[in-house]
């Protein structure tokens, strides 16, 4: 027979009601159990304070007494995922960050490190506040190369880049504040920048890379006192240096002429790869390629000539007068300091013979960057 | 649910003694009988109605608890607590012969075979699936209508129909193997007086 088939469910059911017959509930055990139930009631309509204990911790308890409901909740399932995903996302990465604050160039979470200082850098308003942090991170960049130095290993050469971007970046930020936030901004780029210098170590003769940071620095200490003499002239150097590298940029994008090299180029950075690079780019431009770029820089007006014969004469004072000595070997941009060939610059200086004929003077002299002896 | 049921519920939500002890009333004997079916001993059938009552009472104590179908809510919570009581010990074995209805004389030999028969009944039962087997006891033993067993499980009607169904199919299956097993008992009576 298959019962499967053909067993009624009638049949079943007269069977279940064999089942249905229990042994009745004893009185006794349902009043205790009805008296349990009761009690409990009580305690749990009472309004009773709870105990010091439980009014303070007892917050742990309820939470846990949460966590242990059965009930399926698919909003909380879903905040919980939501909280467990931005853990990973800004906890993972905000470890990552801590970690890579101690790195050196040469380490793998250095690139972390100057991520978030760039990001850091991006989600800054305040001109004010990303000047400050430029410096920091100068001064972080230095610290680091300074490290590398005292371990005996090379200094890769986006570091340099990196610090003297930093470097600029504050200048100009300098530059294109007004007049008194600029003396201010600038006092505080000459001190910081000093302290630098001086942290700087002593056997600087026998490391050619810490000299070439020093040069950095002290090229930029001579721009902070030029803006701090005269912040227009500051200002106008700045604008003629950036009018330079973007004129630089253009022609190597065309492939013609120009030596410059606008990967060296800080980007907005008019300050570029510091006064004494700057001129053996002007140096090296011939007035074809470079579309007369020394004498455009002043413009054609009078304005612009006075200012040139300004600073033809500043070129006439000797190095002696020069309050910066150090700066007052700051190349011109009408200059080659390096002995080389014939540039647009020997030949425009060749118009002044006191220029070309003084030694003296060519070794002070400084063009429309070093006015007055300063940079 | 009448409206005085959802009057009682409402007053057992503000913790009025006198409502839920009208709901311990109720509904505790009948939750007894269904856990002593599902448990077979009377001692864990009490505390599983304690403890029901319990939780129900902390609910309504959290501000949660049912917004009707009380009589289901208390069920679904007695099932998953006997659910839970054999999930922690699996050993326990039900025992439904030993629970005899004791307040009518009845002969010998029918005792016997409604003994052979709860045994035969009591391993197919548990051969179901928890849903299953919930949906046979409350339909075939407590009598509930299906609208009521869906509220319990929280299921739709359509899906307890369902579920009884394959439950009745598997129930047949299973009989028909404790009737090889013994073909003296009532199974075998029946599928002998068939064939």
């Amino acid at each position: 027979m298959d019962l499967s088939e053909n067993l009624p469910e009638t049949q079943l059911e007269s069977w279940f009601t064999s089942l249905r017959q229990i042994t009745p509930r004893s009185p006794a055990a349902m009043q205790n159990g009805r008296h349990q139930f009761l009690a409990e009631v009580n305690v749990l309509a009472d309004p009773v304070s709870k105990s010091d204990r439980q009014r303070h911790i007892g917050w742990i308890t309820s939470l846990i007494q949460y966590f242990k409901t059965k009930e399926y909740s698919p909003m909380y399932t879903t905040i919980a995922s939501l909280i467990l995903v931005l853990a990973l996302m800004f906890g993972g990465s905000g470890a990552a960050a801590l970690a890579a604050r101690d790195s050196l160039p040469t380490q793998p979470l250095y690139q972390v490190k100057t991520f978030t200082e760039d990001l850091a850098l991006r989600n800054t308003i305040r001109d004010s506040h990303r000047l400050q942090m430029h410096l920091d991170y100068a001064a972080r960049r230095l610290t680091e190369m300074i490290r590398l130095r005292e371990m005996q290993q090379d200094i890769p050469e986006s570091t340099y880049q990196r610090f003297e971007n930093h470097l600029d970046q504050a200048l100009m930020l300098a530059v294109h504040s007004d007049d008194g936030e600029m003396v201010r901004a600038l006092n505080q780029i000459r001190e910081r920048l000093q302290k630098q210098i001086n942290s700087l170590p002593s056997n600087l003769d026998h490391d050619p890379e810490m000299l070439k940071i020093h040069q950095m620095l002290q090229n930029r200490v001579g721009w902070a006192e030029l803006g701090l003499e005269d912040p227009d002239e500051l200002r106008l150097q700045s604008e003629l240096r950036t009018q330079f590298n973007e004129q630089a940029q253009y022609q190597h994008q065309l492939g013609i002429g120009s030596q410059s090299d606008p990967e060296q180029d800080p980007g907005e950075g008019a300050f570029g790869p510091g006064p004494q690079q700057m001129g053996p780019n002007y140096g090296d431009c011939q007035p074809d390629s470079c579309g007369q770029a020394p004498k455009n820089m002043y413009g054609s007006g009078p304005q612009a000539e006075e200012q040139h014969r300004h600073g033809s004469e500043s070129d006439q004072q000797p190095a002696e007068n020069n309050p910066n000595p150090d700066l007052g070997n700051t190349p011109s941009m009408d200059q080659n300091p390096e002995p080389g060939p014939a540039s647009n610059q020997d030949q425009d200086s060749k118009n002044n013979q006191d220029h070309s004929s003084n030694p003296e003077s060519a070794q002070g002299k400084t063009g429309q960057i070093g006015k007055g002896g300063t940079p | 649910m009448d409206q005085n049921q959802e009057n009682l519920l409402h007053r057992a939500k503000e913790l009025d003694r006198q409502a839920l002890a009208e709901i311990y009333d109720t509904f505790s004997t009948g939750l007894y009988g269904y856990s002593l079916r599902l448990l077979g001993d009377p001692d864990i059938a009490e505390d599983c109605v304690a403890e029901t009552f319990s939780r129900f009472l902390k609910a309504l104590h959290a501000g949660k608890g049912p917004d009707n179908q009380l009589k289901a809510y208390l069920y679904r919570i007695a099932h998953n607590w006997i659910a839970d009581f054999y999930r922690r010990s699996p050993q326990v074995c039900l025992s439904l012969e030993e629970s005899p209805d004791i307040s009518q004389p009845i002969r010998v030999e029918e005792q016997v075979d409604r003994q052979i028969l709860a045994g035969q009944l009591r391993r197919a039962l548990f051969q179901l699936t928890p849903d299953q087997r919930q949906v046979i006891m409350l339909v075939f033993i407590e009598g509930w209508r299906k609208a009521e067993v869906a509220a319990a499980l929280g299921k739709p009607v359509g899906a307890v129909k369902s579920l009884q169904h394959r439950a009745l199919i598997s129930l047949r299956k299973n009989l028909l193997i404790s009737e090889q097993e013994d073909q003296y008992g009532p199974v075998g009576k029946f599928a002998r007086n068939t064939t």
